[in-house]
């Protein structure tokens, strides 16, 4: 149970640059997640972590310790695998046992940590199986008791659950969450999927091109993007182009396709200088034409082009002053057809003007 | 309609069996009948050829020194090309390919040219003996021909590329991963190979090891050329019985006993395996 401290590290393969100069805390019993596509660091980043990989700069700290130059093995860390990496020679029990008899711990003692172990994750009756004969949501229980045997300073967690089905990824989601609380172990996790992080992590670094974009809570990430990669990667969002006009009262005023739009700006854009607005489908509401509305909202006037339903959920596209945005609304509350006017409103707060 | 097409199979089946079976066959019924001088076989089956052959030390002690240089030649193969064969399936870069080409390409270069260079390497001139001398470790000059040394290494030059390429395969079955595991959960690189590398191989370089030793076994040009006609293993005896003394009954005898011994071993050595194995199930089978 120890915090990581990233400082300056960066990592180049000849001249390919996989991960720019990158700070980043990982405080102590928290789990932060590292989210991004394919090639953006993130695994770059927890290999530093392990040790597998050197940094080409700067240091990394584990507990206050610097861990640079230290081999994988003096870490103290856990790891979880995308493909498990269970030993297939050794039963379940040994696998699970691994790190304590790297360890030194007595026979005796290892074999009380294991029985504890298989209960933590419901598995008692698994100890004397081999990892081809139990299944990959078993196998994955297996690696992160493994990886919690000995209680290490931190948990690492590669994409540990791409190789399962929906169903099991969510209860495993549920599984790893409650193991990392009841341990109060510090976590670090990798994932391309954005809804994994939310709802697991309690803070969450999205990553492109081996550049941290942003970090912060799941709804500061999801209420305020940084950027447009940010907001189009985390959750469905519309985007739109326009001009920033400056500060009004505390709030950001844009003018988008002729409209005059309040909300916040995501730094301190020049006047004059292009942005976009983002506004989530979900904050927007549909109102007959012509409705009176409060000061601090956004309207757009337009007419009603497509709806979908997903379900839980009706999608509605709604076309005005050049711009097109998506409502998401309870089929419940939808009282309008296709081809009708409507009005849309969506409060200044949920707004953001994005400059990158 | 039964397929009918499988009848053509016998054709090949028929020219396999006469090529591999057929000859053996020949040779291990020759070896039924007395060895008379001059070539002449007696015309009663009797067992008098193996008898003469269990009853002579000194045909007992070559049997016993084939047995010997193959074994040694097969762990110091396996010592020597394990390591390379991890190297090379774990580089990433594009030279992985240039060398394991360069293993095959070595691998099926004739043995009699290899053995020639190996004769000049190892001459009283070659880069061996002027680096002896010159470090002042020996002051004569050290030979290979004629000696057991000479014939292991002789061996190991034909297995090696062999062994590089079974156990490059091997090695490339495991999964990086489990090696990270090992090391990220507390192991010392040492242990890794000791706890995980080792044991997932361990089937690979058992079938590695009796590949090559059956390899050594029948090995006849790099023990004839190194062995010099002082140190004798049994497919040289086999060849001087048959070709310079033309005792084709007694040659087949000896034909034969060494199949038996290889087969043998053979067995005994899956049987220990699996036995080994079983002790900890058959995960590994």
């Amino acid at each position: 149970m120890s915090s990581v401290t990233l400082t300056g590290v960066s990592k180049a393969y000849g001249s390919v640059t996989a991960l720019q100069p990158l700070d980043l805390e990982i405080r102590e019993g928290e789990f932060l997640s590292l989210l991004g596509p394919s090639g953006c660091g993130k695994t770059t980043t927890l290999r530093i972590v392990a040790g597998f990989v050197e940094p080409t700069t700067g240091h990394v700290a584990i507990g206050g310790r610097d861990v640079t130059h230290t081999p994988p093995q003096k870490r103290n860390i856990g790891m979880v695998f995308q493909d498990y990496a269970l030993f297939p020679h050794m039963t379940v029990a040994d696998n699970i046992g691994f790190g304590l008899r790297e360890r030194r711990v007595s026979r005796a003692q290892e074999q009380a940590r294991v029985r504890e172990l298989l209960d933590l994750i419901h598995l008692p009756q698994i100890a004397d199986r081999f990892p081809s004969e139990i299944s990959g949501g078993q196998a994955q229980r297996v690696a992160l008791a493994r990886a919690v045997a000995y209680t290490p300073a931190v948990l690492l967690l590669d994409e540990p659950l791409g190789a399962l089905d929906l169903k099991m990824r969510e209860a495993m989601q549920a599984e790893i969450r409650r193991i990392q609380q009841e341990l109060g172990i510090t976590a670090l996790y990798v994932t391309h999927d954005q809804t994994e992080a939310m709802s697991m992590s309690d803070r969450i670094a999205v990553m492109k091109d081996g550049v941290m974009a942003q970090i912060g809570t799941a709804q500061e990430i999801y209420d305020s993007p940084s950027s447009r990669f940010v907001a189009g990667f985390v959750g469905q969002i519309n985007l739109a182009e326009g001009t920033f006009l400056g500060g009004d009262a505390g709030q950001a005023v844009a003018e988008i396709a002729g409209l005059r739009l309040r909300g916040t700006a995501a730094g301190t854009p020049n006047v004059g200088a292009p942005v976009t607005m983002a506004i989530r489908p979900e904050a927007i509401v549909l109102t007959s034409a012509c409705t009176q509305t409060g000061a601090q909202d956004n309207v757009l006037d337009g007419t009603i082009k497509a709806i979908g339903f997903a379900g839980n959920l009706a999608r509605v596209e709604v076309e005005g002053a050049g711009i097109s945005l998506i409502v998401e609304l309870r089929p419940a509350e939808l009282r309008h057809a296709r081809g009708e006017a409507v009005r849309a409103v969506w409060p200044a707060a949920r707004t953001r003007f994005l400059t990158e | 309609m039964t397929a009918r097409w499988h009848l053509l199979l016998i054709v090949p089946f028929v020219v396999v069996f006469a090529l591999t079976a057929a000859s053996q066959f020949v040779f291990i019924e020759r070896s039924l009948y007395e060895q008379r001088s001059f070539g002449r076989v007696g015309t009663e089956l009797t067992l008098i050829n193996y008898a003469n052959f269990l009853t002579d030390r000194f045909y007992l002690n070559i049997l016993w020194n084939t047995v010997k240089v193959s074994a040694l030649a097969t762990f110091f193969t396996l010592l020597l090309t394990f390591p390379l064969a991890y190297v090379i399936a774990r580089m990433r870069s594009r030279w992985a390919s240039v060398l394991i080409a360069g293993v095959v390409v070595s691998t099926f270069v004739t043995i009699v040219i290899k053995v020639f260079g190996l004769r000049i390497i190892f001459s009283s001139n070659g880069a061996v003996n002027r680096m002896l001398i010159s470090l002042g470790i020996t002051d004569r000059p050290y030979t290979i021909i004629g000696t057991e040394e000479g014939v292991v290494i002789g061996l190991m030059h034909f297995t090696i590329g062999f062994g590089v390429l079974i156990l490059y395969s091997v090695v490339q079955t495991i999964p990086r991963s489990l090696e990270f595991a090992a090391q990220v959960h507390g192991a010392s690189r040492l242990r890794t190979f000791w706890r995980v590398i080792l044991p997932i191989s361990l089937p690979g370089l058992v079938a590695a090891a009796l590949m090559i030793f059956n390899m050594c076994m029948g090995a006849f040009t790099s023990a004839a050329l190194l062995g010099g006609g002082r140190v004798l293993t049994l497919p040289v005896l086999i060849q001087r019985t048959v070709m310079m003394e033309t005792k084709f009954a007694f040659g087949g005898a000896l034909a034969a006993i060494l199949l038996v011994c290889v087969i043998a071993i053979n067995l005994l050595s899956i049987f220990i395996l699996t036995r080994m194995v079983s002790g900890r199930r058959k995960v590994l089978a």
